[in-house]
Order: C-alpha cells, then sequence, then structure tokens
C-alpha cells in the first residue's frame, strides 16, 4: 500500500514550516548576537562603572570644596568674634559708719547702697592688626549712677616693645589706679582711702608704653604721658573744679613671677576755683602771706608700690605724696601695708593705712596771722586744719570667692589719730564756710559688698 | 583607731593613685619651626600669664589653652603658675580692663591645641605627654 501522497506534504510542509520558523528566529537571534556582541555590553559596563567613579570624585571633590568654604566660613566668623571683646564687672555694697562725719559717700545716717555701688561695661575692638580701640562705661552709685566714659582710647601697637596710646585714659597715680573699678580685682572692699582719695577721671592723655624683658624673667613696661585732666572734687562740701592743660608724667613697672613694683613721677599746672578758697586768699594776700591759690601752680605726685602675691600669701604696699612748687596748699603724704593669705576660697586681710599733711608752712603762716591779724588767727587755723588731713586706720576682713568671677567681701575699719583736723571725713560747714570738725576720737566703718566680672 | 587609720591612709593612697591617673606629664608644644628648643617653668608661666609676648628668641607668642573646667588646665595653672583658677581670674580681669593684655585663646580640646600649635608658627600650648606627636616640638614637660 503506498502511502498517501497528501499526508507525506502536509508532513513535510510542517517540518519546513517549522524549519523555516526556526531559522526566522535564530537568524535575528545570531545576527543580534553579531551586530551587538556580548563585550560590548561589558564595555558599556566598564564606562557606565568608570562614569559612577567619575561622579564619585567629582562629589569628593565637591564635598572638600563644601568643607574648606564652611571651615573657612566659620574661621571668619571666629575671627569677626574674636575681633571684638565685651567685659563687664559689677559692684553691689552696702556700708555704714558710726560717725555723722561722712567718708566715701558713708554716714551713719542709713545703710547707705550707693557708696561703692559700680556696674562698667567695656568693648574692646580690633581695628586691625596693629590698632585696637578701647571703651569703658561706668555707672557709679557716688556719681548718682550718672555713667561716664571712663575710658575711650586708641592702641597702636608699634612693635614688640612700644605701644602707643591715645584718648580718654586714666592717669596712673597709683599703683592699682588702672584697674580702680573693678574691685573683684583686690582682697578688699575698696582700696585704702589713704592712698586713694583722688579722683581724677576725665584725663585726655597720650602715652606710650615700652616693654622689655631684662632676663632673669623681670619683666619692664615703662609708660610717658603727656595731656590733660579736668575734674571735680569735692572740699569742704563744695566743688572744686579744677584743669589742667600741661599734664605729664612717668610710670615705670617692674615685675617677676611673684613681685610687682611701680614707681610715678607725675606734674601738672593746676589751677581751680572756689568761692571759699578765693575769699581766704585775698585775706592771706593782704597780710603778705603766701597764696593758698592753685592757680596756675604746679602740682607735683610721686607714687611708689609693691606687691607680692605667691597664689597664696598677697601683700600690697604703697605710698604717695603731693606737691606744690609754691601756695599754701596742703602737701599730704599716705601710704599702707596690707597682707593677705588664701585659705581656699577664703582671703582674710588687714590694712594698715596713715595718711598725714606736714603743718610747718601753716604753723609759719599762722605765726605771721598772729602778729600782723590776730583776731583772724583762729579762723585761719581753723582753715589750716580743715585743709589738712591726718588719719590711721587699721580695716580687717575677709574676701570669699563664692565661684569664679564672683566674690563677697566684708571689712571693718577703724580709723583714728585726726588730731585738729577731719582726717579723711567730711562734716557739715558752720556759718564761714568752714567743717564743724569731727567729734569723734575715732570711727568704724562696716562694709559688705560683692564684686563680679564677667 | 587602727581600722580608722587605715582607712584614712586607704583614701589618702586612692586619692593620690587617682590624682596619678588623671594627670600624667604635661608637655608644653611650639610649633616645629620655632626656633627654640627649651624653656623654664617661669618662662612658660610668664608667656602664659601674657607676663611677656615674646620667646626667648624674640618670636612673638601665641599661646593657646584647653577650657577652665578642664582637669588639664587646672593642674597647669596650679602647677605651673601657682594660682587656682578663682585667683587667674582675678589676675585676667586686672589685665583685661586695665587694656595691658588678655587671657591666652581658649579651643574645646587637647585636639584642638595640637592641630593649633601644628599650624601656627608662634603657638605655644600644653596636652598630656602621651598625646604628642612628631608634628610639635616638646619645650618642657610638667612631670
Amino acid at each position: 500500500m503506498k502511502p498517501m501522497p497528501n499526508a507525506i506534504n502536509a508532513d513535510t510542509r510542517y517540518q519546513l514550516s517549522f524549519t523555516c520558523c526556526y531559522q526566522l528566529l535564530v537568524v535575528p537571534i545570531i545576527l543580534a548576537i553579531i551586530l551587538f556582541p556580548p563585550n560590548l555590553y561589558a564595555d558599556n559596563v566598564d564606562q557606565l562603572k568608570s562614569e559612577v567613579e567619575i561622579l564619585k570624585t567629582e562629589i569628593e571633590k565637591l564635598k572638600q570644596k563644601t568643607e574648606r568654604k564652611t571651615k573657612s566660613l566659620s574661621e571668619r566668623v571666629n575671627n569677626m568674634r574674636e575681633m571684638y571683646r565685651i567685659h563687664g564687672f559689677i559692684t553691689a555694697a552696702m556700708a555704714t559708719r558710726d560717725s555723722e562725719a561722712v567718708s566715701a559717700g558713708i554716714s551713719n545716717e542709713s545703710i547707705t547702697t550707693q557708696a561703692d555701688s559700680i556696674l562698667g561695661l567695656q568693648l574692646e575692638l580690633d581695628i586691625n592688626r596693629k590698632a585696637r580701640a578701647t571703651i569703658q562705661l561706668v555707672s557709679e552709685g557716688l556719681k548718682e549712677h550718672n555713667t561716664a566714659t571712663e575710658w575711650a582710647y586708641i592702641t597702636y601697637d608699634l612693635n614688640k616693645r612700644f605701644d602707643l596710646r591715645g584718648g580718654r585714659i586714666r592717669q596712673p597715680l597709683y599703683m592699682l589706679s588702672e584697674s580702680l573699678k573693678v574691685r573683684y580685682t583686690y582682697p578688699w572692699v575698696r582700696p585704702p582711702l589713704e592712698v586713694y582719695n583722688l579722683d581724677s577721671n576725665n584725663a585726655e592723655l597720650f602715652d606710650v608704653i615700652y616693654r622689655n624683658n631684662l632676663g632673669n624673667n623681670i619683666q619692664l613696661k615703662a609708660q610717658a604721658y603727656i595731656g590733660r585732666i579736668a575734674g571735680t572734687q569735692k572740699i569742704l562740701e563744695s566743688t572744686l573744679d579744677f584743669a589742667s592743660d600741661n599734664t605729664f608724667g612717668f610710670r615705670l613697672e617692674a615685675s617677676s613671677s611673684n613681685l610687682l613694683y611701680v614707681m610715678g613721677v607725675h606734674r601738672s599746672k593746676l589751677s581751680y576755683d572756689s568761692d571759699a578758697f578765693r575769699a581766704v586768699d585775698e585775706q592771706f594776700l593782704n597780710l603778705g602771706i603766701d597764696t593758698i591759690s592753685a592757680k596756675k601752680a604746679s602740682a607735683y605726685y610721686y607714687n611708689l608700690g609693691a606687691m607680692y602675691n605667691d597664689g597664696v600669701y598677697q601683700v600690697y604696699a604703697e605710698a604717695v605724696k603731693i606737691g606744690f612748687d609754691r601756695s599754701l596748699l596742703p602737701r599730704p603724704y599716705g601710704g599702707y601695708i596690707s597682707f593677705a593669705r588664701s585659705y581656699g576660697a577664703w582671703q582674710p586681710f588687714i590694712v594698715l593705712g596713715k595718711a598725714n599733711t606736714p603743718s610747718d608752712r601753716f604753723d609759719s603762716a599762722l605765726n605771721v596771722i598772729q602778729q600782723d591779724a590776730p583776731l583772724l588767727a583762729p579762723l585761719a587755723e581753723r582753715f589750716f586744719n580743715s585743709i589738712s588731713s591726718k588719719q590711721k586706720t587699721v580695716s580687717v576682713g575677709v574676701r570669699w570667692d563664692v565661684m569664679r568671677g564672683l566674690a563677697v567681701k566684708m571689712q571693718i575699719d577703724r580709723s583714728s589719730g585726726f588730731g585738729s583736723t577731719n582726717g579723711l571725713n567730711f562734716t557739715p560747714l558752720d556759718e564761714f564756710g568752714l567743717p564743724t570738725g569731727l567729734r569723734d576720737d575715732h570711727i568704724f566703718n562696716y562694709s559688705l559688698s560683692m564684686d563680679a566680672v564677667f | 583607731m587602727n581600722i580608722r587609720k587605715a582607712l584614712q591612709i586607704s583614701a589618702i593612697l586612692l586619692l593620690q593613685s587617682i590624682a596619678n591617673i588623671s594627670y600624667g606629664d604635661i608637655a608644653v608644644i611650639v610649633n616645629k619651626q620655632l626656633g627654640i628648643t627649651q624653656l623654664t617653668q617661669i618662662q612658660v608661666a610668664d608667656i602664659f600669664l601674657d607676663k611677656t609676648n615674646v620667646f626667648p628668641n624674640q618670636a612673638e607668642t601665641l599661646p593657646i589653652v584647653v577650657p577652665p573646667d578642664s582637669a588639664l588646665y587646672q593642674e597647669f595653672i596650679r602647677r605651673v603658675v601657682k594660682r587656682t583658677p578663682v585667683q587667674l581670674d582675678a589676675y585676667w580681669a586686672r589685665l583685661i580692663f586695665t587694656g595691658k593684655g588678655s587671657p591666652p585663646k581658649t579651643v574645646d580640646s587637647s585636639e584642638e591645641v595640637l592641630d593649633y600649635v601644628i599650624e601656627n608658627e608662634n603657638a605655644i600650648g600644653y596636652i598630656d605627654l602621651q598625646d604628642v606627636n612628631d608634628q610639635v616640638k616638646v619645650v618642657f614637660i610638667l612631670q
């Protein structure tokens, strides 16, 4: 039996069509493989990888750049912050005494919180690498809390050794004159009055400061200044305005690790005016004795001081003297010595102070008055006593450093040895405009203060 | 009595050992380019108290310190400057408010002191001796 041709043909056709379809599929695949070989994908992957690496590098560069910029910005901000510095100090205090006479703003009328209260703010601004400006504003209870510009000067660093300053600068009359108002810096409630009794603010000065290391760790600092001082001084319960366009001085400091020595010589052509003084002066000139007027008189001021601080013991010693080239003005001198010892946060201290006004010139003038105008003599004697100061003070107290930047101090002063003078006290005036005089042999002051710096 | 005394001695020894652990030797470091090799304790104290603003070779000083509340700072000022932090505050207040000086620049950590000294030729700082590396020069060791 012959196979059916149609059936064979159908199988063959099926096979043929299958083969054709197979070839149709395979051929494009082969072609695709030929046209797009597998190693090309590999190249693309490599390329992509390298592109990713490039991107990574770019990102890293950007990151570093951003970090650099952030750091630079941060440095600039820090530099700007370092360009200016603001500091402050404050003293809140209360004090009283057992005498009606007033001293340093303290009386027995009430417990005063005004006498020693001080608030100060200081701004330092770097103008450039060589120059900086300093401004210090101070408000004091003794001056009705009127804010005064205590400092306003520009410092120019000439070189490593020399600084030039100009503006409102405190005249360096004392060892501690430049930090006088910052009471946190010393052990006492207030500096000893036997020395620290002149307030010559409002000094417009130019000075040059020289620094040198002399070897053996001794540092030398010399300051020479010239300028103008003006101010008011309360004498005989009246306000005395004084001024000098011709003030100059020299101050020398030598310091080693624990020691500081200071000496200074200062000169002013002083003029002041007061009704009381003018009236007395007229009488004196009529009698042919020396004038008490300080009109264009040369005033000299000498100061000598030493300080020792080894971290446990603290010793201060200082002496000052005022002189005039002419006139019957008083020539007082004063001094003190202070010992303090630290016991942890506690620092008890004792201060011995003395002030005196030599009376030889007054005695000579009184002799003349007693001979030529005996009726005036008692009044003249009272006048001379009123412008003289004799006083001895013993102070004891303790400083307690409550925390960093804050100290509480307690101090008791006993003043005596006034002689016929008022010491460093003020009493009410009588009908002649002269002080009624002290009724006390000794006076106690009681003070409590809280000092802070920030 | 013996037990009490023994306890006291133990407490003292414990405190001493704690102190010894807390404060290692302190190294005063300067930049490697600075032309000095050694400083005395007094010279170091004078630099950090702003009593001098030049090194013995007359190069300007740029002191840098760690924060005042750190143990390293307190140990340094106690042993080198011989002051308590409170006494030092009064000292700086006197200098600041007279415009005659200022305390050294303060950074947050010993690492920053190290970086600052490496970066600034005139810098001088102090760090724990064990933190010193060869990028700075030790000019004084407080043992």
